[in-house]
């Protein structure tokens, strides 16, 4: 029997006595949500804004970063402190279940246990609800303001409702988890840790499996698992895939099983901590964690991820020598000093560091052994090949030979000659035995359609064994998505940051002429030759004329070793075609001052947007502190074009990063934005000086320099 | 009624309790006494649904206490540490206890707080281990439950606090349906109040009787004997408790009707003979020597 009325009453008294917990939550959703939200409309850089002119243009993109900061910063902002929130609350409201003497208090009370628990269940929800939506009301019409009153509401509502719905789930599922523990528990610490280890024991086996495992446990193996596995496995991680957008990209439409399998194995861990409370014994009240089941199930999983762990552990220690019995030292230490800690901690006393020897031992064994089985291959895994006539297909990757290929993991790329497939696994070695080959992850698919992962290196005296498949036409089809099949497609040839311009075709014969020289480059690209390093400075994009229409063929390729015989060819066109930092040679440099500016261009476009006429640009006011402009500032007060002499322009040469490869890295706060570089090949480059690259006296100089220059043009 | 009936109660490899069995009559004191460790607590505690026993039942006027709202509405238990939120006033914890016993006596608590000079808005934290056990007496008493569980409530108090709670047990039993279950060492304040002792030993009841016919039943007597077989005569015609020998004065403790006691030693013609009244704590002390509990020889 439970009334609903004592449940309401008891639900009073747990939040009357939860003041603290009601505080904290509304304080940790109020900086979750509106303060964050607030604190990044004012923080945020519209540096890459710089590009638009028109006010309207500005303002959806100013409503576009607001939806953004709704649904994923705040979104996971709300989910951390949901998620530490479920912990704290959990803990917080059944504490009394650790203490004897409150245990006596409300255990003797006239009330079912079905009703305090879920008067304490209900509190605890209450506790972070009602913060948590009050806070997010008042984050959204916050978006909206900051969004300029020209927000796309739509948008804004649905943001709005995932950043609710993420960090309900991920309370819902860690606050019942952690019920589950509470109830299994005896004090704070125990709970704590068999959270922590229920809920990220998926996670830490799946890193553990997942992050070289092939390498630091000298394996064929590849893990397998997918986000849908590991949310099914662990709930815990569901929410964050789902936030990140993981799921977006990869699951798509399993994100609704997802949630189901979540929510699912939500409501379980909450019928069974109503199981356990209902017959919960008051006197585990201060002890450890007396259920042998429970406390067996947390010790022994830490200890064996432990385990593993320590072999991993080997190799930052840099060990060489004698790496196997390294490794069974740091597996079975790791093992066994977890386990042991644990045993203590459970059992409320350092005397219970070795209660456990026999499982401990098992624990440490079952550690040490899978490392050896991977090692010695004691169970043939790695040496076993199939039989030629059993090989159905292979889904194959190849990488390391050349990174521009394309991939997609939900459509690979299957290849189906058995003897191929077969030299390839007869290839296959490990990594550490040969330091120059490329890997290669295969799944092979028998004819009985089960199929199982290898991650592979592929020697480069064996390498060949991948011609065949690198030259087939159906591979190379696939692994270039945008690729060019004929001449008439092929439209022109834009070279950024090369030279200034585009190259358009003019007519068939030139197709025709860029087309093989475009095709050898392809080639060549897909050779199986190691590329070498050199600096990009610019990028390659071709336009491919399709159906009436253009679109382009964006690739992001640096170009001294790709790509020659279209630059060969284009560079019959340009002779002052750069394929490295070495060609080129400052024509002129401009220096777009920012000298005292505070203008951003927020300012700037809301200016814009005054209906009393002009756009003001602000004030230049000149200063005798010369300094350069972050990056992050935009749209300097005034330009002053600057001619330098020859010897200065080597000088300054020195200091410049004329580089869009090396622009790139410029969201970093550790350059300076210069100016405006006037190249040889024609091209207007920004140009940045990192911190530190000039001394205090350089950079006077400089400035006295730019000042003096500055005067010959104002006067 | 509260009957308890082959309740075990086993911690981890200890057993607290063995297959007790008693029966608290209404309208009565009841007094618990028992050894350190005997598991007085635990049975209170199992009495109050607290503690689940893992055999045997506990009913409260026929109903089973464990998760029972309706048998544990009829009592209130106080333990030895009764719990008070932290910062809380008595007011404030009074709103607990209004909210879960339906006839809570407010103005009668309030009352109490005054008569007793307890500042009703000062933090119980505050408060002397004393004030803090007549405060928890206050609530049990207000909260108008027929059986009220005090374990070791007494200790700690003043006399004069003491006499007083004593009274208010004898007020309450006069005006309403009221049992007080009394678990204390203090066996001479028991003594003044109960009307029926179970005591407890090692997790098993050595005897749960009414004060007055276990004080019929057991008898001490000062003797002087001139043959030293009159002597073993008197110790062979009685179940003989506890035997002393001061020189020529023997001190015996034996079981036995009055009647038949006075017309042995009548036939024995003692040279002195004296019949010594016996006290709650001699029966205790008494009935746990027999029961093995005695550490008299480790320093006599």
């Amino acid at each position: 029997m439970t009334s609903k009325n004592s449940i309401y009453k008891m639900t009073l008294e747990h939040l009357r006595h939860s003041g603290w917990m009601i505080a904290l939550s509304f304080i940790g959703n109020l900086f979750a949500g509106p303060v964050i939200l607030l604190f990044e409309y004012s923080n945020r850089d519209y540096d890459y804004l710089a590009t638009i002119y028109d006010a309207k243009e500005f303002l959806f993109y100013k409503s576009s970063v607001m939806v953004s900061s709704l649904a994923d910063l705040c979104g996971s902002t709300f989910l951390a402190v949901s998620m530490i929130g479920a912990l704290i609350v959990a803990l917080g409201i059944f504490y009394y279940l650790f203490q004897s003497s409150k245990v006596d208090l409300y255990h003797s009370l006239p009330l079912t246990r079905n009703e305090l628990f879920y008067s304490g269940y209900l509190a605890g929800l209450l506790i972070w609800f009602v913060p948590f939506i009050l806070n997010s009301l008042i984050t959204l019409p916050l978006a909206i303001f900051c969004a300029g009153g020209f927000a796309h509401i739509n948008m804004l509502l649905v943001a709005f409702l995932k950043m609710l719905a993420i960090p309900t789930l991920g309370f819902i599922i860690i606050y019942h988890l952690c019920l589950v523990t509470v109830m299994l528990s005896g004090n704070m610490s125990n709970t704590i840790i068999a959270t922590l280890v229920w809920g990220t024991a998926p996670i830490v086996f799946y890193l553990l499996f997942n992050v070289h495992f092939e390498q630091y446990f000298d394996t064929f193996h590849k893990f397998t698992i997918n986000e849908f596995l590991l949310c099914a496995f662990a709930p815990v991680v569901a929410p964050i895939i789902i936030q990140v957008g993981q799921m977006d990209d990869n699951m798509g439409n399993m994100l609704g099983i997802i949630i189901f399998i979540s929510l699912l194995i939500a409501a379980i861990n909450f019928l069974v901590a109503r199981g356990i409370y209902q017959k919960r014994k008051s006197e585990l009240a201060g002890r450890g964690m007396e259920n042998k089941v429970a406390a067996l199930l947390t010790r022994t999983p830490a200890s064996i991820a432990a385990g593993l762990f320590g072999v991993i552990f080997l190799y930052f220690v840099g060990i060489s020598n004698r790496r196997v019995l390294w490794s069974i030292f740091f597996c079975v230490f790791f093992s066994v000093f977890t386990f042991a800690v644990l045993s203590a901690v459970q059992k409320k006393t350092v005397k219970a560091l070795f209660a456990h020897k026999a499982q401990m031992v098992v624990t440490a064994a079952f550690s040490m052994g899978f490392i050896l089985a991977c090692h010695f291959d004691i169970f043939g895994y790695d040496t076993y090949l199939p039989a030629k006539d059993n090989i159905a297909s292979c889904e194959i990757r190849i990488s390391a030979m050349n990174q521009y290929y394309y991939y997609d993991e939900d459509n690979p790329y299957t290849y189906h000659n058995p003897d191929v497939i077969y030299d390839i696994l007869t290839a296959g070695v490990e990594k550490s035995e040969y330091a120059n080959a490329t890997s290669v992850t295969v799944k092979v698919i028998p004819k009985s359609g089960f199929s199982y992962y290898r991650s592979y290196y592929i020697p480069m005296d064996k390498v060949e064994t991948l011609r065949p498949i690198i030259e087939d036409d159906d591979y190379f089809a696939y692994i270039y998505q945008d690729y060019i099949d004929n001449a008439n497609r092929m439209s022109g040839v834009y070279l950024h940051d090369l030279t200034r311009g585009s190259f358009q075709v003019e007519d068939a014969t030139q197709a025709e002429q860029l087309w093989q020289a475009y095709h050898m480059d392809l080639q060549e690209h897909c050779s199986m030759e190691e590329q070498t390093s050199y600096i990009a400075v610019g990028d390659i994009e071709f336009s491919i004329r399709e159906n009436d229409s253009e679109n382009y063929c964006m690739r992001d390729l640096p170009i001294k070793s790709t790509f020659r015989y279209t630059l060969a060819y284009l560079k019959e066109h340009y002779p002052n075609l750069a394929l490295h930092k070495d060609d080129l040679k400052i024509n002129e440099l401009r220096v777009n001052l920012s000298l005292g500016t505070e203008t951003t261009v927020e300012e700037y476009y809301q200016e814009m947007l005054t209906p009393s006429g002009p756009v003001k640009r602000g004030t230049y006011e000149a200063s005798e502190d010369y300094y350069f402009e972050t990056y992050a500032t935009i749209e300097p007060v005034a330009d002053y074009e600057c001619s330098f002499s020859p010897e200065e322009l080597t000088w300054l040469y020195n200091y410049l990063e004329p580089s869009r490869d090396h622009a790139d890295r410029l969201n970093a706060d550790n350059y300076y934005y210069f100016g405006e570089i006037e190249l040889n090949t024609g091209v207007n480059i920004s140009c940045y000086i990192k911190k530190g690259t000039m001394t205090d006296s350089e950079i006077s100089t400089l400035a006295t320099i730019v000042n003096e220059k500055k005067r010959l043009i104002e006067y | 009624m509260i009957q308890i009936h082959n309740i075990s109660k086993t911690f981890e490899n200890y057993k607290a309790l063995s297959d007790i069995c008693a029966t608290i009559k209404e309208g009565q004191v009841f007094g618990l006494i028992g050894t350190n460790g005997a598991g007085k607590s635990t049975l209170l505690r199992i009495i109050s649904g607290i503690y689940q026993a893992d055999g045997g039942t506990v009913t409260v006027d026929e109903e089973p206490v464990w998760d029972n709202p309706k048998a544990k509405s009829l009592i209130f238990y106080l333990s030895d540490d009764q719990y008070f939120y932290p910062n809380e006033t008595p007011m404030d914890m009074l709103k607990l206890y209004e909210k879960q016993y339906e006839s809570f006596d407010r103005a009668r608590f309030l009352k109490f707080l005054e008569s007793f000079h307890l500042d009703k808005n000062r933090r119980i934290n505050t408060f002397s281990k004393g004030m803090k056990k007549q405060l928890s007496i206050f609530y049990g008493i207000c909260a108008g439950t027929k059986y009220l569980i005090c374990d070791e409530t007494f200790d700690g108090l003043d006399p004069v606090v003491r006499q007083t709670v004593k009274s208010l047990f004898v007020k309450e039993m006069e005006t309403r349906d009221f049992t007080p279950i009394i678990a204390s060492h203090n066996l001479r304040e028991l003594e003044d109040i109960c009307d029926h002792v179970g005591l407890l030993h090692r997790g098993g009841i050595l005897f749960s009787k009414d004060l007055e016919s276990m004080k019929l039943g057991i008898y001490k007597m000062q003797c002087v004997f001139k043959n030293i077989g009159d002597v073993t005569a008197l110790c062979d015609a009685f179940p003989v408790i506890h035997q002393e020998m001061r020189g020529s004065l023997y001190t015996i403790t034996l079981r036995g009707t009055r009647e038949d006691i006075d017309a042995k030693i009548a036939s024995l013609s003692p040279v002195f003979y004296e019949l010594l009244p016996l006290s709650l704590e001699e029966i205790f002390i008494t009935e746990t020597e027999v029961a093995g509990y005695d550490f008299k020889e480790l320093y006599l």
